[in-house]
């Protein structure tokens, strides 16, 4: 896999940069696309310029992209794949209709050699989580998969999934080769206060913790443990620092990130809560925060095994950069690798599985992949 | 956070996951999923055995999460591994073995009993399953078990509740059918029977034309010869208005000749004696009166035959049961003149709810008939009463009488003692139906050699009227 990098913020700018990447690097198979949802393109043009690319093309208009170890607003690095790639699209993720499950099992033949799949999803789609049960259910835990939300972090639903049939919404982009892959997943977030029994949820809408308003439970154990005051105006400012934990066996906590106060004081996370699974309330710091980044490459790493490692890949919530700010710098270094190009996105969630353990949509989470040359 | 309290989360999330649902697939589904995700896993098989007799159980079902596990050929031996078939003895043996942890095709494999369903495979990666973790959670996997079996039980009897609820549709749809054959059926036999009234009605005009003419006939002759006496009449009195005239004009001539004078009144008496125009005078008013009546009576026999005629209409009046007596006498008066003498009793104003045409067509049968049992010089009575709330018609001939053995089948259609081409068999059996309809019955009784009794009982709706009318028939015609 070989990266080019531009900084320009046109459609043409992007699409000489695809013509760039594929004059150096003419094996090309596939093209993956990290753009930045800063460059405001024009999604017409965007769209034009995506139908007429020839090869396989999946990517998505990310809050922030990652080239090397800077993080940027804006620009777009277009990722030239060298191994066959099998492309999947699948719309109407808002669609309670569709059973996904179904969709992605006749589609699994073509993924069958898959060994590591790169997935992208509207960030704002609703039914994010059916999307992950449906690529559990249909390809198994034998692939390795890495990918994440896109979208703006204005939090607006928009056009954001780039692919051939142009730029499109409320869908997913899934694009598999046949690569040895390692992916490391951690965070850094660790135990403040819990458990809370999730008594009611609809999706990602926790309605009531131990049997009470959640928003009322959530702010009682904040302000206890902190010096935060938390306010339904304000409210995003206070829980970045305090996200909630949903407990595994011999894992990390996965992670959801509550971001608003909804109706009736229930409270907004990003990825679902299923009801009666117990949460605990989660703190973290620069320290552990970057460490756990920096264990995640490792991890990567090591799962690779005796592959030459080819690319890093390194998908990572946007939620991060608003907490650790300015020192986020310190979590793209810890990442970054000696002997290979690094790129990648600040997502809305991130998908992955560490390791052959379950597939999630995990929140305030740093994902690394690890991609060999075949 | 504490080993112990995070176990015991766990445990608490993965016992909640179980039982859901009541749809095997579905509640599996979500608790395996839930196991998968907790225990971090990479997969799930459960295989159920099912009793296939008294001494051995079958590997029925097989449910893999993910579904692509079951069809992937590392793990098929995994399956294959259980025996499909398996003795009582040799499935306790099984269970008694489980839980038993090992490393299979590259993977951590847990097999887990769920006694009276089956085994459950749970398939890790990276680590062996820690026993701690396994003795924790067997109590749950028994428990999935039993929750499969009541997804199983909840099923049978969900599948025979639908059998049931089928069987009772399908029959119900039979007796729909039955019922909108029978509504047809019912339809159609109103319609045949509304159909036979009718040719019965017509029939009875038949064999009542004949008197029904000879009836029109009577006064058509009698009013003729009175219009050829009158115009005789007529002649006489023009010549006695022409002697008048001259008479009137020679009084008005001052020089009129007295002796011709005397002469026109002269012949004015003569014409008057010889001609007796005093009794023709008085002969015309009769002439006049008797013509009056004899075409009233014509009207009054078309009228009643035209409203006999006409095809039912359901309209329901409120009618003194004696008007449909009378008509039916007027109509069938020439069939029973010859025969019989007719004497009628009528308590007056009965009032019935009838189809007044229908009730005609009911005593015209029953008069015929009467007339018909008689030879000669017979006496039909008719009377009408009312008794315990009803109104009684009775029809009494002092005819030949009906044998025992035909009384019972008397109201039986096209049951007949007439002449083959007299009767159609089905006067009796119309009136039965008709008299039915309007919520009465019809009574026999009859001595043979004697003669018979037949007696129309109606619901009596009102009785306005108590004092009695009667006399011979014929007066009253």
């Amino acid at each position: 896999m070989n990266a080019v990098f531009e900084t320009g913020t046109t459609v043409d700018d992007l699409a000489a940069a695809i013509e760039r990447c594929l004059e150096q690097y003419r094996d090309a198979k596939g093209l993956l696309l990290f753009a930045a949802d800063g460059n405001a393109y024009d999604s017409d043009q965007l769209d034009t310029l995506l139908r007429a690319q020839r090869l396989p093309v999946a990517g998505g208009l990310f809050p922030q992209i990652i080239y090397g170890d800077h993080n940027y607003e804006r620009g777009a690095i277009v990722v030239a794949v060298d191994h066959e790639p099998v492309v999947t699209v699948v719309e109407g993720l808002n669609d309670e209709s569709i059973d996904h499950t179904t969709l992605l099992g006749d589609s699994a033949a073509l993924h069958a050699d898959a060994t590591t799949m790169f997935v992208f999803v509207d960030g704002m789609a609703r039914r994010i989580g059916a999307l992950v049960a449906a690529l559990f259910d249909s390809f198994g835990l034998e692939i390795n998969y890495l990918g994440g939300g896109a979208g703006s972090l204005s939090l607006k639903p928009t056009r954001c999934i780039m692919t051939n049939r142009g730029l499109i919404a409320n869908a997913a982009v899934l694009l598999s080769i046949d690569a040895p892959s390692g992916i490391g997943v951690r965070h850094g977030w660790n135990y403040l206060a819990g458990p809370l029994k999730v008594t009611e949820a609809v999706g990602n809408e926790i309605i009531s913790l131990d049997w009470r308003p959640a928003y009322q439970v959530y702010r009682e154990i904040v302000e206890q443990h902190s010096s935060h005051t938390l306010t339904k105006d304000q409210f995003f400012d206070g829980a970045k620092s305090y996200p909630f934990g949903i407990n595994r066996l011999e894992a990390e906590y996965v992670v959801r990130d509550p971001i608003m106060v909804g109706p009736n004081d229930s409270l907004v996370c990003v990825g679902e809560v299923p009801v009666d699974s117990l949460v605990d309330v989660l703190t973290g710091d620069v320290e552990s925060l970057t460490a756990a980044a920096g264990l995640a490459a490792t991890e990567a790493r090591s799962a690779i095994g005796f592959a030459d490692p080819d690319a890093t890949v390194f998908v990572d919530c946007i939620s991060r950069v608003l907490f650790l700010a300015d020192r986020f710098r310190r979590e793209l270094e810890s990442v970054q690798p000696e002997d290979s190009t690094m790129f990648g996105a600040l997502t809305l969630g991130e998908i992955a599985n560490s390791g052959r353990e379950y597939l999630e949509f995990y929140n305030k989470t740093a994902v690394v992949g690890v991609i060999g040359s075949s | 956070m504490n080993t112990q309290i995070e176990r015991i989360q766990l445990l608490y999330e993965l016992a909640m996951s179980i039982g859901k649902s009541l749809v095997l697939d579905e509640m599996l589904r979500e608790s395996l999923t839930v196991f998968i995700r907790k225990l971090n896993c990479m997969g799930a098989i459960v295989l159920h055995y099912q009793e296939q007799d008294d001494q051995t159980l079958k590997r029925a079902d097989v449910i893999a999460l993910p579904r692509c596990i079951a069809t992937q050929d590392s793990y098929r031996p995994l399956i294959e591994d259980l025996p499909s078939v398996i003795t009582r003895q040799g499935y306790a043996d099984l269970m008694a073995r489980l839980p038993l942890a090992c490393r299979y095709a590259d993977r951590e494999v847990l097999a887990m009993a769920m006694p009276r369903f089956g085994v459950l495979y749970l398939v890790r990666a990276k680590r062996a399953f820690d026993p701690v973790v396994v003795r924790s959670i067997e109590a749950l996997v028994h428990r999935l078990g039993d929750a499969c079996l009541a997804c199983i039980q909840d099923t049978e009897v969900r599948q025979a509740r639908a059998q049931l609820e089928e069987r009772v549709s399908s029959r119900t749809k039979m007796l729909e059918q039955s019922m909108n054959q029978l509504a047809t059926a019912y339809e159609d036999v109103k319609r045949t029977q509304k159909q036979l009234v009718q040719s019965e009605k017509l029939a009875s005009i038949g064999q009542l034309a004949a008197g029904v003419a000879h009836e029109i006939n009577n006064p058509t002759g009698f009013v003729a010869s009175n219009l050829g006496t009158m115009r005789e009449y007529v002649a006489t009195f023009k010549r006695w208005y022409q002697v008048v005239a001259d008479l009137q004009n020679n009084l008005a001539d001052d020089e009129a000749d007295p002796v011709a004078l005397s002469d026109t009144i002269k012949a004015l008496a003569d014409l008057r004696r010889d001609e007796d125009l005093d009794e023709l005078l008085q002969d015309t008013d009769a002439l006049l009166q008797e013509s009056l009546d004899g075409t009233d009576r014509i009207t009054r026999i078309v009228k009643d035959l035209r409203s006999f005629a006409h095809p039912d209409s359901d309209k329901v009046e409120l009618t003194p049961l004696e008007h449909a007596i009378d008509d039916a006498l007027r109509l069938s008066w020439n069939a029973l003149k010859y025969k019989a003498e007719v004497h009628t009793q009528f308590e007056s104003g009965l009032l019935v709810n009838c189809r007044t045409d229908q009730l005609t067509q009911v005593f015209i049968n029953l008069l015929v008939n009467a007339a018909q049992a008689i030879e000669s010089n017979g006496t039909i009575a008719v009377t009408t009463f009312a008794a315990d709330g009803e109104a009684v018609a009775q029809v009494q001939d002092t005819g030949c009488g009906i044998s025992e053995a035909n009384l019972s089948k008397l109201f039986d259609p096209f049951f007949t003692t007439k002449e083959v081409g007299t009767g159609t068999g089905l006067g009796l059996s119309i009136s039965h139906g008709i008299v039915e309809r309007h919520g009465g019955r019809i009574e026999v009784s009859s001595t043979v050699g004697q003669g018979t009794t037949f007696s129309v009982h109606l619901p009596l709706v009102a009785s306005n009227q108590t004092e009695e009318a009667g006399g011979a028939y014929a007066e009253t015609v």
